[in-house]
């Protein structure tokens, strides 16, 4: 209802203004990303810090020591790129059903590790196909346009609790309108096709149309809905109430200091076609 | 005259030993013809066998005539007449006493002369006395007076004033019948109804909004008029927003509203934003208890708002309608049998959807909104001992998006109600009901095709029962059952090519009883309503109930156990003992001091985890993980009327505890979850406050302005060092009045001025980029607060000519409504939102948001014929 309300109040009267107000004091948090795939490439984890809200871009780290342990196997080292990415030294690739942990030392010497996190099965995409719609074209009124959009066919592992991610792809680069981060967990089709419709991601002819569906753990996915909950509603009536996005990193050294992000796993599965 | 006594003589018709004292009443008396002394009479009766009783000392000294042939009966009833004695028969015996004037009751109703609809609340007046009465929930009163002849004042707002003399010889039963005020402006006709019930009421801290077919509320945004609306202008009683349908009354949450439409509780009182599922054209009567709760009432933790339909004209037939901006109405009303029955029909139609769709971009992805209501009900007057009601409800809204995904939701109510006189004194009440709450959505999208539903059913027997023991002295006793039923979710394949699995959550069954008993007495100055409710809970199977590992919080990974309860099976039990006490302390003719105390368990919980509620939002019962809310409210005020009742006020202070608040985790996934308990955190929270009210109530001009200072907070159980948080919908400083000016028999202009603190904000102190998506970093919750809201509205109501051009009275009654909402078009922030730059990506911004950033016209066109 409160879309309702807001898109009737969107439509004939509401307003939006940038504004600055007074914020409160910034912590200057750690914030590491990362994820490790099943696919043989050069992983990279990012190491930054939050500052304030209203501040300039984020700082970097650069100086820290960044490792991947297998759990009962040997590490693999990562080295500084720039931009406040580590790429591993060498490619390799997390091994379904084995157990990783980011290990990672500040320049300051703090010890800083992920939880323990699984790869888990690849689901595969059996079939890309291009779908299509004819709809109103704004630029041009009373003309019609055709929307392209992906069709995705895979299927669910059945009694097993499956949790993916979407990633869509245009000419290489990820499509990030309307959201970024998309999210399904296998409750409603356990066993089944994965239901999926992409019609708000548009393409044309002649664009390189390329969809990744990535296997994740429950924790990731936990994690990145908290995430996605709190970058992307609008903060009315209908929102979430704000929320800290905790993810799986601590500080060994210090405890009481709080680290942001995440460090994860993927399997991923993926298939491209050019739209004709 | 001593003479006499020699040769009294004295013979009986019937002798004593063949019948009672009532027969013996009926014996002629055989005394000679004349005027004789008083006592000697009775005594020389005694003597020949009669069983009289009476001290000699207490009567007086009075001489007698008695008459040829008279009987014993008619013999005592002159001398009570002369005021000389007064009798009674008990046991066998016939009781002599000096004169007392004897006490009779007298009962009825209160009705409209034109439709004869019952009144509710109407004031009954003693003049010269303090002795009155109200009308209750069903437009029924009783009261106990002596004999002989009083003025009774009757008054209810909205009607003229009727002064009538009544003759009391015997219990009577008594129609008065009132006339509409058509004089005088009812624009903002809102609280007390009678003229100084401010203060006299022994109920503290009710809002009323009377909204009869003379009185027009103010009139809210485009146009309409609301019951929602309207209340919100009352003290202590918020919205978090503009666009939030919920409202907190005390500091309550929305879902601690008990909402009851003719006595069946409604879920979802709201449409869309803030327009109410009330259509206002088939409303009668709303009250609002924010304080004390009376025992009659229970199931929810912050208040009870009682909405009563209209009943129907029981002599003529109309009609009466309107449209707007936002709907059209009809409502038509009128006899079945005249004098006996009525009908009234009303039905709402939302006609907003052509303007959403011409402001939507594309034809593929425009949002469709819409929304109806039907109200019904027939009543039944066969005789002065019985009235019988049938009412119901059905709401539905729908919101469509894109070609393929549906929403539907709605109430529906049905209502019997049978009220029974079984004496003068002794009111009965007996209620069955059935209300349900469901949603349904409905995605055509393949291959995920779906359709949800979800529902919840209530069926109910209540029985009320009203024992007048003399004015201002009344007991009130009653039952209740409801027997709960929630689907929580079914979600199933759309039809047989869509790749979904049907999920079927459990059904979860719960029985809701009570029993309460209160009396309202006085004593001096001070008029007492207490009593108590005795509630219980049963949670019963069918169901599976999850166990979870005694060491670790619930959680999907600590599930140890599954235990399957069978039908009928007890689950868990829960019952409460729900003292309530009101003290109205009359310190003189124009003020009063008011105390009081409720307590109160909820046993239902609405399972949500956004600021305000959404119509897919579930309800959930209490079961063996989640236990009933339990709050405890204090309240004192004072209230005091000036001029004549024309002015009346109040300040009230309260203080609510709430144990057992149900809250939710932090991204709690609360759809289709089979164990929801693992989302759920337990809290407690407190308010308190202080309430100024000042109205005006005659005049040309008419209003009031209602002030609240107040705090709502909340903090979790177990942690007891740490402190409260402020609440998302507190508001510390909350002023709105409302006046409306006649200018004219025709032209009348009303305004409302509103201010509030702005509502809690939690601002990030820190952003940070993942996947380079900037997130927002919060750390205190609630340690801001949005910028203060203020806004004017003005109304122009235009009535149009009463009388034709050759000087008759049109039938047709009409008016124009106009409105501005946001007269000085302020951009109050609803909210605000903090997102990537645009144009410099990695930096943040903050962005205001406003849901009414200019003015909004309105006008709405109203009939009647």
């Amino acid at each position: 209802m409160k879309r309702l309300t807001i898109i009737l109040a969107i439509l004939l009267f509401s307003c939006e203004e940038v504004v600055v107000i007074p914020l409160p004091g910034e912590q200057n948090l750690l914030v590491v990303e990362g994820w490790l795939t099943d696919a043989v490439e050069r992983q990279y984890v990012r190491l930054s810090r939050s500052n304030s809200f209203s501040g300039p871009t984020n700082p970097v780290i650069e100086d820290a020591t960044v490792l991947v342990q297998l759990r009962n196997g040997p590490s693999q080292t990562y080295s500084y790129v720039g931009g406040g990415n580590y790429l591993s030294d060498n490619p390799y690739r997390g091994i379904q059903g084995e157990e990783y942990r980011l290990s990672i030392v500040l320049p300051n010497g703090d010890l800083v590790r992920s939880t323990w996190t699984t790869i888990e099965s690849t689901t595969q995409i059996v079939l890309l196909s291009v779908d299509r719609f004819e709809e109103n074209d704004p630029d041009n009124p009373g003309q019609t346009k055709t929307v392209f959009f992906p069709r995705i066919t895979a299927r669910d592992s059945a009694n097993y609790q499956n949790y993916y991610r979407w990633m869509l792809f245009r000419n290489g680069n990820q499509l990030t309108d309307p959201e970024s981060i998309i999210l399904q967990n296998d409750r409603f089709f356990d066993g089944n096709f994965i239901p999926n419709l992409f019609d708000a991601y548009e393409y044309s002819i002649g664009d390189n149309m390329e969809v990744e569906l990535h296997t994740i753990t429950k924790e990731a996915f936990d994690y990145l809905s908290l995430l996605k909950s709190q970058t992307s509603t609008l903060s009315a009536a209908a929102s979430t109430t704000p929320a800290i996005v905790n993810g799986n990193i601590s500080n060994v050294s210090k405890p009481e200091e709080m680290v942001l992000g995440f460090f994860g796993t993927r399997a991923i599965s993926s298939a491209s076609q050019v739209v004709r | 005259m001593n003479r006499f006594r020699s040769i009294l003589f004295l013979s009986l018709v019937l002798a004593f030993s063949h019948g009672n004292a009532q027969s013996v009443l009926d014996s002629l008396i055989t005394i000679t013809s004349g005027n004789h002394s008083l006592k000697p009479t009775l005594q020389t009766i005694k003597n020949s066998g009669i069983p009289l009783a009476f001290s000699t000392n207490r009567l007086p000294d009075a001489e007698v005539s008695i008459r040829k042939g008279e009987t014993l009966r008619n013999f005592l009833e002159r001398q009570h007449t002369n005021e000389i004695i007064s009798y009674s028969v008990e046991n066998s015996q016939i009781l002599i006493k000096r004169y007392r004037p004897r006490k009779f009751t007298i009962n009825g109703r209160v009705s409209d002369t034109g439709s004869d609809e019952h009144l509710i609340g109407a004031n009954i007046q003693i003049k010269g006395t303090s002795l009155g009465s109200t009308t209750n929930g069903y437009g029924y009163f009783s009261l106990t007076l002596d004999e002989g002849e009083h003025e009774v004042i009757i008054s209810h707002i909205g009607y003229k004033t009727l002064r009538t003399e009544i003759e009391l010889k015997n219990n009577s039963y008594v129609v008065f019948n009132v006339n509409p005020n058509v004089v005088q402006l009812e624009e903002v006709e809102i609280s007390s109804i009678a003229n100084d019930d401010n203060v006299i009421s022994n109920i503290p801290s009710v809002s009323r909004l009377n909204i009869s077919k003379t009185s027009i509320l103010t009139p809210y945004l485009l146009g309409e008029v609301d019951v929602i609306q309207n209340a919100l202008l009352q003290p202590g009683i918020k919205a978090i927003g503009e666009d939030a349908g919920g409202i907190h009354i005390r500091g309550g949450r929305v879902d601690q509203n008990l909402i009851l439409l003719d006595e069946a509780p409604i879920y979802n009182p709201v449409h869309v934003g803030q327009v109410s599922v009330f259509n206002p054209e088939a409303v009668n009567d709303v009250k609002i208890f924010k304080g004390f709760i009376p025992p009659a009432y229970g199931g929810r933790a912050s208040s009870v708002i009682e909405v009563r339909q209209r009943e129907g004209n029981k002599n003529e037939k109309s009609f009466s309608g309107g449209i707007g901006v936002l709907s059209a109405r009809l409502l038509a009303e009128g006899p079945i049998k005249k004098g006996k029955s009525s009908f009234l029909a009303s039905a709402r139609q939302s006609l907003f959807n052509p303007s959403i769709e011409s402001f939507a971009n594309t034809s593929v992805r425009k949002e469709r909104i819409s929304f109806q209501d039907i109200n019904l009900k027939i009543n039944s007057n066969p005789n002065e001992r019985n009235t019988y009601y049938l009412s119901g409800y059905f709401g539905n809204d729908r919101n469509a998006v894109g070609f393929n995904s549906i929403r539907n939701w709605g109430n529906s109510t049905m209502t019997f109600r049978w009220n029974h006189l079984f004496s003068p004194k002794l009111f009965s009440n007996l209620s069955a009901f059935i209300s349900e709450y469901s949603y349904k959505v409905e995605s055509e999208e393949e291959p995920g095709a779906f359709v949800s539903t979800s529902r919840i059913v209530d069926y109910s027997l209540k029985s009320d029962f009203t024992y007048s023991f003399k004015p201002n002295n009344e007991l009130n006793f009653g039952f209740s059952s409801i027997f709960h039923r929630l689907k929580p979710g079914d979600r199933e394949p759309f039809d047989i090519d869509a790749n979904t699995n049907t999920i079927r959550l459990d059904t979860e069954h719960g029985l809701e009883s009570a029993f309460y008993i209160s009396q309202q007495t006085e004593a001096g100055p001070f008029l007492f309503n207490y009593g108590f409710r005795y509630s219980t809970f049963h949670n019963f199977g069918p169901e599976k109930v999850f166990v979870y590992s005694p060491d670790a919080l619930p959680s999907d990974t600590t599930v140890i156990d599954t235990v399957t309860f069978s039908p009928g099976q007890l689950i868990k039990f829960y019952d409460n003992f729900e003292p309530r006490l009101a003290v109205n302390w009359r310190v003189n003719q124009n003020s009063s001091i008011k105390l009081a105390y409720s307590k109160t368990a909820q046993y239902l919980h609405l399972i949500s985890n956004t600021r305000a509620p959404a119509p897919t939002d579930i309800w959930k019962l209490s079961d063996t993980f989640i236990p009933p809310t339990i709050s405890e409210q204090y309240s004192v005020g004072y209230y005091r009327n000036f001029k004549q009742n024309m002015w009346e006020s109040s300040i009230e202070f309260y203080y609510k505890d709430v144990l057992k608040n149900i809250a939710y985790k932090n991204g709690a996934d609360l759809i289709f979850n089979e164990n929801l308990e693992t989302e759920v955190l337990i809290n407690e929270g407190r308010s308190y406050g202080v309430e100024l009210f000042l109205k005006k109530k005659y005049g040309k001009l008419t209003g009031w302005m209602s002030y609240t200072l107040s705090r709502s907070e909340t903090r979790f159980e177990e942690d007891d060092d740490i402190s409260y948080i402020v609440n998302d919908f507190d508001k510390t400083h909350d002023f709105s009045t409302t006046w409306a000016l006649k200018l004219s028999e025709r032209v009348s202009i009303s305004s409302n001025f509103v201010f509030a603190t702005g509502i809690p904000v939690t601002l990030p102190s820190d952003k940070y980029t993942f996947e380079n998506n900037l997130v927002p970093h919060f750390v205190e919750r609630n340690q801001s607060r949005l910028p203060d809201f203020h806004r004017l509205d003005f109304s122009l109501k235009w009535k149009a000519r009463k009388f034709k051009k050759d000087g008759s009275l049109r039938k047709n009654e009409d008016f124009w409504v106009f409105t501005l909402y946001n007269v000085y078009a302020r951009r109050n922030v609803n909210s605000y939102f903090f997102r990537a730059s645009e144009s410099s990506p990695g930096l943040g911004e903050i962005v205001q948001y406003s849901i009414f950033g200019t003015i909004v016209p309105g006008i709405t066109y109203s009939f009647k014929f």
